[in-house]
């Protein structure tokens, strides 16, 4: 699986197309330091006021900060709020 | 949006799992809108749902056996109103305030005009009320159409009316035409005629033929610039030209020298009335003025809902301030001058662009009051365009 979903983002990559939506990598979209916008995400690993932990797939998405809230959460996309500090991306 | 929530109904619920995240992962996943999401101390998750929300998480719950859900919290109107199911007479009440609001809100209860600049408010809603369009007028029964080319008509000045309702509020739009610019066709004749009497001292003139000259004394109606022009066989023109002359003002001003001064007691006195549908309703019982002197300050405020639905109910307060009249004495130095100041910013704006050359003043005083007297020699433009006389005096001047 890990295999077939590294060809296809070489293949991507070959041939310069965006692979987020044909693969379903995981897209985050920071605006400014109060908001947070993950699509794509497998759900929540761990959540409260200063770290929200989302799966991504093959990684695990963690925002720092403070006062952090999950505004808004379907089963693709996850909206924090609150004063973002960092976004660490863990394999 | 808290309004919308209060009257869709709000659920305050804790979710107890092993592992709350994946409370939160099961919600998402059914499609659960929630917000405020918190892990509470023992370790459950608590978020706000909608009603159809927590009835998905019920059966969510149900369904996977992975979490508990616990209600900690209800809110809005739907739960309002099954808890008051069996009272009846508070049930009637509420329909029939929500009934009245309704009613309330078709007839006009407030009425803005707005973009009159020198038309007053009043003339406007006069002629309003003239065509039956007033406070406590129902909205559905105003023919807009018909109501804003007779103010049209009936002011003259408006060029421009429109009628928007909002609501119970009636705002009234209008613009003002601007009027025509005194000035004459350029290819009509006209003549320069002194509009001040002075002694000329300069004169250009562009068109037409000069009738007076440089040196001549001229009074206010006297021609400066003729509209014939008596060469070959003479013709007329559109006179035009700069007619600059001296001109003498006396203005007088004067001052009492004792003035009142109001000197205030520090007692007030409030009442308090109300204004239902147009009906003054007094809070109070003795009427008149409670003090010998004092100045009454008017306050009114309608009610509105939120949203800017305008009630048909208005509080007045009115608040009287007991004052003592003391009189007060002004030096004649400071009589002199604020009334010399005055009377200079008198001239000035009669002058109108003009010069002043020289100016004196004579004080009077009699001890009750200054009395000042400007006499100021002044360099002005005196020539303004009219048209020539009906008479046909085209009289060459020279």
């Amino acid at each position: 699986m890990k295999r077939k979903r590294m060809s296809l983002t070489r293949a991507a990559e070959v041939f310069d197309v965006p692979g987020q939506p044909a693969l379903g990598v995981a897209r985050i979209t920071v605006t400014g330091s109060r908001r947070a916008h993950i699509e794509n995400h497998r759900g929540l690993i761990e959540y409260g006021p200063e770290i929200i932990g989302v799966s991504a797939g093959d990684m695990t998405i963690k925002l720092r900060g403070r006062e952090l809230e999950i505004t808004a959460m379907s089963d693709m996309e996850l909206v924090v709020t609150g004063e973002i500090s960092a976004v660490e991306l863990l394999d | 949006m808290a309004a919308l929530n209060f009257l869709l109904g709000t659920v305050r619920v804790g979710l107890r799992c092993d592992y709350s995240e994946r409370a939160v992962n099961i919600c998402a996943r059914n499609h659960v809108d929630f917000r405020d999401l918190r892990r509470s101390p023992d370790g459950a998750a608590e978020m706000t749902v909608d009603i159809r929300g927590y009835m998905t998480l019920r059966r969510a719950a149900r369904d996977t056996g992975a979490f508990t859900v616990r209600i900690i919290r209800r809110r809005g109107a739907p739960f309002f109103l099954w808890r008051i199911r069996k009272r009846y007479v508070l049930l009637i009440g509420m329909a029939v305030c929500f009934f009245l609001i309704g009613l309330s809100s078709v007839y006009v209860w407030q009425i803005d005009v707005v973009g009159n600049e020198s038309v007053p408010s009043s003339e406007i809603l006069a002629a309003l009320k003239a065509e039956g369009v007033d406070i406590g007028t129902c909205v559905l029964d105003i023919p807009q159409r018909q109501v804003t080319n007779r103010i049209l008509m009936k002011l003259p000045q408006l060029s421009f009316v429109t009628l928007n309702t909002h609501g119970s509020r009636l705002e009234v739009i209008v613009r003002e035409g601007r009027p025509r610019p005194d000035t004459y066709d350029p290819e009509e004749p006209a003549c320069v005629k002194a509009v001040k009497g002075g002694i000329i001292t300069e004169m250009t003139v562009n068109e037409g033929w000069a009738t007076a000259r440089v040196g001549d004394t001229v009074t206010p109606g006297d021609e400066l610039i003729s509209s014939y022009v008596p060469l070959g066989t003479g013709r007329t023109v559109h006179a035009m030209g700069s007619v600059r002359a001296r001109t003498w003002y006396e203005m007088r001003a004067t001052m009492p020298v004792e003035t009142v001064k109001k000197e205030y007691t520090g007692k007030k006195r409030t009442r308090r009335a109300i204004i239902l549908g147009g009906k003054r309703i007094n809070l109070y019982i003795s009427g008149g003025n409670p003090y010998g002197c004092c100045d009454k300050i008017i306050m009114y405020k309608d009610v509105t809902l939120p949203g800017g639905a305008v009630m048909p109910l208005t509080f007045v307060t009115e608040v009287y301030e007991e004052y003592r009249p003391v009189q007060t004495g002004v030096s004649p130095e400071d009589a002199q001058r604020m009334l010399k100041a005055r009377l200079l910013d008198r001239l000035e704006d009669t002058i109108d662009g003009g010069s002043v050359t020289s100016v004196e003043y004579d004080v009077a005083e009699d001890g009750q009051s200054v009395t000042v007297i400007l006499r100021a020699e002044c360099l002005e433009e005196i020539g303004a365009q009219f048209p020539p006389e009906a008479d046909g005096e085209n009289t060459g001047g020279e």
